[in-house]
């Protein structure tokens, strides 16, 4: 890794899952924002682009999946990589993600160790 | 002027103890259902950790649940909606909107926002729709599961049939264009399905006025109070009707009024009872006696469920005249569906729903404001001409409305220990004020506008539809009221 | 003069009454208030090591030891927000959330809180072992599968799903059979837990497919079908054929399309006969999409034209995933119009608009 440590979003409307994550990728080395809605998350991600987002699919106002297909739209920051986080396992809903354009998918119960290697895997493949 | 105050006295002498009783019995079943929904409330609460709407979430067997949402004009607000709704944590559900001939924009907005493309689609005639289908529409990314039908205008319940003939899950949601839902609304409902298969047949929830609350995307996202009295008011009013109310007939097994704002049914009994009856005001009430009756016809075994969770949030009239309109047509529709099932009175073979809620409808929410009202003038004019001493004036008023605001107030108390969904203080004291306010004025107009519509229903035939300004929830943080 | 004093009494006893309710509002706002605050400090100190334990970070079980120290007064919120936690992950997050309960020796609580007189605190403290996943909990579960309260039979049997010990599958099915005049678990908490134990709950569905009771029979079929068993495949055969319950024959037909291979085109097929039970055609119809074999192709084709509008519509849902043989069907089909026609139009811009393709030229008004 480079010098400044690698700014990643998340975004959980769960204060449990957002303390777990925040806490698991900060000992990791990351640099997280942490917020608990989809508008906050698209300006947090808008107003400074991170490397990563990790974006819960279920939450108020907008989902995981808007942000994420708003994400895409803006030239600033379609290239913000993206892990979606989700109870929902059916495989229609994990299309649907990957559709939009998401990079991985972890899906709730979660391991955070887990989370960390699929984190890490997606940035190794972008470069 | 002697021979009138002859005559009042001679009356008021004959109903004088009657109406008092009247009020007491009214208020004291009123009571009795306010305790039974603690208790289930009580057993509610303990079980919220163990309950496993969790696990039903990651189910893969759960339900699936088509989503109904009638739309005559709601342009403001549908893509928000639809959103919201699309958005629901469930494991498998679809969407379908009616749009029931709107004169405005709201198809031009969904087909923008959603990239709608028409298809030919023929549609099943399961339940009874009269009015031409024009097209059906899906969004072009043929995944996301909303299902758009455009017909000619013939009103709501026709729209409601028309959305079962298009819906493809084995649970169907009745939910108005302008329901909020919270995320869980889909999970909670549709539980008692998943946990007695076999019997329930249909379920409802706790609606809330969402006058106050800030609406971002089609969700309340913070509760608060309205602005408006007239307004702050529904919300006591709603409070008391809804949460115990109901949870108190459910517990008593006979539910007989899902609001048509949000109701869970399993679609083959829906088409079974022939859908929504074509051109009823009261369609939510009429469609739950008459799955009573047909189930109870058939001498099948069936459960209808209320949940007492709050869980949607409806824009409640913040006008006068908007408020009239409603109250009148809702009387209208509750003279309608008491007559059209008179027979199901006191019937043992309709257990309790014949002998026990329905002579309550009749007596108690049918026959209320008549009685209060003519209490009223009865009382005032006789003591105006002196016929009854303020004694009996006083003794009147705290049975009729004393009582009430003693009620109002627990229901207030079983609020605050189970959900306590008003978090600001101020907002408490609004609540417990509107809870007093309700008896004073309010009460009293509301009589008379339910009494118009009970006259409405008995003088003419042809049923006047309450339009509905809706402002729109479409603003970020703007709070209504 | 007795009628006032009865007015006066009213009216004080009223009064006075809703003073006492207004005061209890406050005074339950404050103490619930208070007592969240309370307990959000006493745990407060702890979160980051409760954070450390939840993440699977303490492999050591320093944290959890550290953790498992506090006061009995601190101890409670810990505990539920560890629970909570609990509920959230999986793999050694989830461990090492057991371990730190087990310090404060709160499972074997819970075990002893199984034989209490409440049925909240059963169901409660079933649905926290639960959560633990431990194997050795599995024995005290099962019994609760015939426990009197019909809440803690549902919690149990969702417990032992997470669990997932294969020797609960036969208990599960079991549990389905209703008990001196209780009913049984219900069918889909059964299933789901089933599905929660994997392909360990075969030889216990198979079982039951062959000798179980209707429900059993259903919950087997219904597991086959969500896990696509094709260990189980000549017994749904055998159901779908034979069975005397309609719900059966249904769900092992869904089972059929999704564990079957091209052999069972034809059986299939034949429950799509007009004759069949309405139900068990539209079932039969989607396994045969399901399925996708290409030879079904004629029988769908045919189906176009059936008088039950959903069936004709499900088989050119059908038709649309047996690839090339089906969308070549429906294309034919679509071209000669009429209402058979439509309904293949739709199904295959359907198709055309998930595959991304564009817009098919000849549908649409």
């Amino acid at each position: 890794m480079g010098s400044a440590p690698v700014r990643v979003v998340i975004a959980d409307d769960d204060p449990d899952i957002r303390d777990l994550v925040m806490y698991k990728l900060t000992q990791a080395g990351f640099d997280v924002v942490a917020v608990s809605d989809g508008a906050s998350a698209l300006a947090a991600i808008e107003s400074d682009p991170p490397r990563l987002a990790v974006l819960d699919v279920m939450m108020p106002g907008l989902s995981g999946v808007d942000v994420l297909r708003r994400l895409r739209e803006n030239d600033v920051t379609r290239e913000v990589r993206v892990v979606l986080l989700t109870a929902r396992i059916r495989d229609s809903d994990v299309d649907a993600g990957f559709e939009a354009g998401a990079d991985d998918y972890v899906a709730k119960p979660f391991s955070p160790r887990e989370l960390v290697h699929r984190v890490n895997s997606v940035l190794a493949r972008s470069g | 002027m002697h021979d009138l105050r002859e005559l009042l006295a001679a009356v008021l002498r004959t109903v004088e103890e009657p109406l008092i009783g009247y009020f007491l019995l009214i208020n004291s079943s009123y009571l009795l259902l306010v305790l039974l929904a603690a208790v289930s409330l009580v057993g509610h609460m303990r079980r919220t950790r163990h309950r496993g709407a969790a696990e039903s979430l990651r189910g893969r067997l759960a339900p699936g649940v088509s989503v109904i949402m009638p739309a005559y004009n709601e342009a403001a607000g549908i893509v928000a909606a639809v959103q919201a709704m699309l958005a629901l944590r469930y494991p498998r559900h679809e969407v379908v909107v009616v749009d029931d001939g709107s004169t405005d924009d709201t198809f031009g907005r969904l087909a923008a926002a959603f990239d709608l493309v028409e298809l030919d689609r023929v549609l099943p005639a399961e339940v009874p729709v009269t009015a031409p289908v024009h097209a059906v529409a899906v969004p072009r990314d043929g995944r996301t599961r909303l299902v758009v039908v455009r017909k000619e205008n013939s009103g709501k319940t026709e729209a409601v049939n028309a959305g079962i003939n298009a819906s493809a899950e084995p649970l169907v949601a009745v939910v108005d264009a302008d329901s909020l839902l919270d995320p869980d609304a889909l999970l909670t409902v549709a539980k008692p399905f998943t946990d007695d298969p076999t019997r329930v047949v249909a379920t409802g929830g706790v609606i809330r006025p969402a006058n106050g609350c800030t609406v971002v995307a089609g969700r309340v996202v913070r509760i608060g109070m309205p602005a408006r009295w007239l307004a702050r008011i529904q919300v006591a009013e709603y409070l008391r009707a809804f949460l115990l109310g109901r949870a108190g007939w459910s517990r008593l097994g006979a539910v007989v009024l899902i609001s048509g704002a949000f109701g869970l049914f399993r679609r083959d009994v829906l088409v079974e009872v022939g859908g929504m009856r074509a051109g009823t005001l009261g369609e939510d009430f009429d469609l739950v006696v008459r799955m009573h009756k047909h189930l109870r016809d058939q001498r099948r075994d069936y459960r209808i469920v209320f949940v007492a969770e709050p869980i949607a949030w409806t824009e409640v009239p913040s006008t006068a005249a908007v408020l009239r309109r409603q109250r009148r047509r809702w009387h209208r529709g509750l003279w309608e569906t008491l007559w059209t099932y008179r027979g199901m009175v006191g019937r043992r073979r309709y257990g309790r729903v014949g002998t026990v809620a329905l002579p309550w409808y009749w007596l108690f929410e049918l026959l209320a404001p008549v009685l209060e009202l003519g209490g009223l003038v009865l009382v005032t004019a006789g003591l105006a001409v002196g016929a009854v001493g303020p004694g009996y004036v006083g003794l009147f008023l705290a049975v009729a409305y004393g009582y009430a605001i003693v009620l109002s107030l627990a229901v207030l108390v079983i609020e605050e220990l189970s959900f306590h969904k008003y978090p600001r203080w101020q907002d408490l004291a609004v609540l417990l004020a509107a809870a007093v306010l309700e008896n004073v004025g309010y009460r009293q107009i509301t009589a008379w506008w339910r009494l118009e519509g009970a006259w409405q229903a008995v003088t003419r035939r042809t049923p006047v539809w309450g339009a509905m300004a809706r402002q729109g929830f479409t603003n970020s943080g703007v709070d209504h009221g | 003069m007795n009628s006032v004093q009865l007015l006066v009494g009213s009216i004080l006893s009223m009064a006075a009454v809703s003073v006492l309710l207004v005061a209890v509002v406050a005074t339950s706002r404050i103490g619930r208030l208070v007592l969240d605050a309370s307990r959000q400090a006493a745990a407060a100190p702890y979160r980051g090591l409760l954070l450390t334990v939840a993440a699977g970070d303490d492999d050591s079980g320093a944290a959890a030891a550290q953790v498992s120290a506090v006061s009995d007064r601190a101890w409670s919120p810990v505990r539920d927000a560890a629970v909570a936690l609990l509920s959230k992950v999986r793999g050694e997050a989830a461990v090492h959330l057991v371990r730190l309960l087990d310090e404060r020796r709160e499972l074997d609580k819970a075990r002893a809180a199984l034989r209490s007189r409440s049925a909240v605190r059963r169901a409660r403290n079933a649905h926290l072992l639960g959560l633990a996943g431990r194997d050795q909990d599995v024995d005290v579960l099962i019994p609760l599968l015939a426990d009197r309260s019909s809440e803690v039979r549902m919690v149990a049997a969702r417990s032992l799903g997470l669990v997932g010990a294969d020797r609960a599958a036969g208990a599960l099915i079991g549990a389905l059979a209703p008990v001196r005049r209780r009913p049984g678990i219900p069918t889909a908490v059964a299933a789901e837990a089933l599905l929660g134990l994997g392909v360990r709950a075969l030889p216990a569905i198979r079982e039951a497919l062959t000798t179980g009771e209707i429900d059993q029979r259903v919950v087997a079929a219904m597991v086959a079908a969500d896990g696509a068993y094709s260990g189980v495949l000549p017994q749904l055969r055998d159901r779908l054929v034979n069975d005397q319950e309609l719900d059966v024959r249904m769900f092992a037909a869904r089972a059929v399309g999704a564990a079957g291979s091209r052999d069972d085109m034809a059986v299939l097929a034949t429950h799509t006969a007009d004759g069949q039970p309405a139900e068990l055609r539209r079932t039969a119809v989607a396994a045969l999409g399901e399925l996708g074999d290409p030879s079904a192709g004629t029988v769908l084709v045919q189906l176009l034209a059936d008088p039950d509008i959903r069936l004709a519509q499900l088989a050119a849902e059908a038709l649309a995933r047996l690839g090339h043989t089906g969308l070549d069907l429906l294309s034919v089909v679509a071209l000669a119009g009429g209402r058979s026609g439509r309904i293949a139009a739709v199904a295959l811009s359907m198709a055309r608009l998930r595959d991304g393709a564009e817009l098919y030229s000849g549908v649409g008004s």
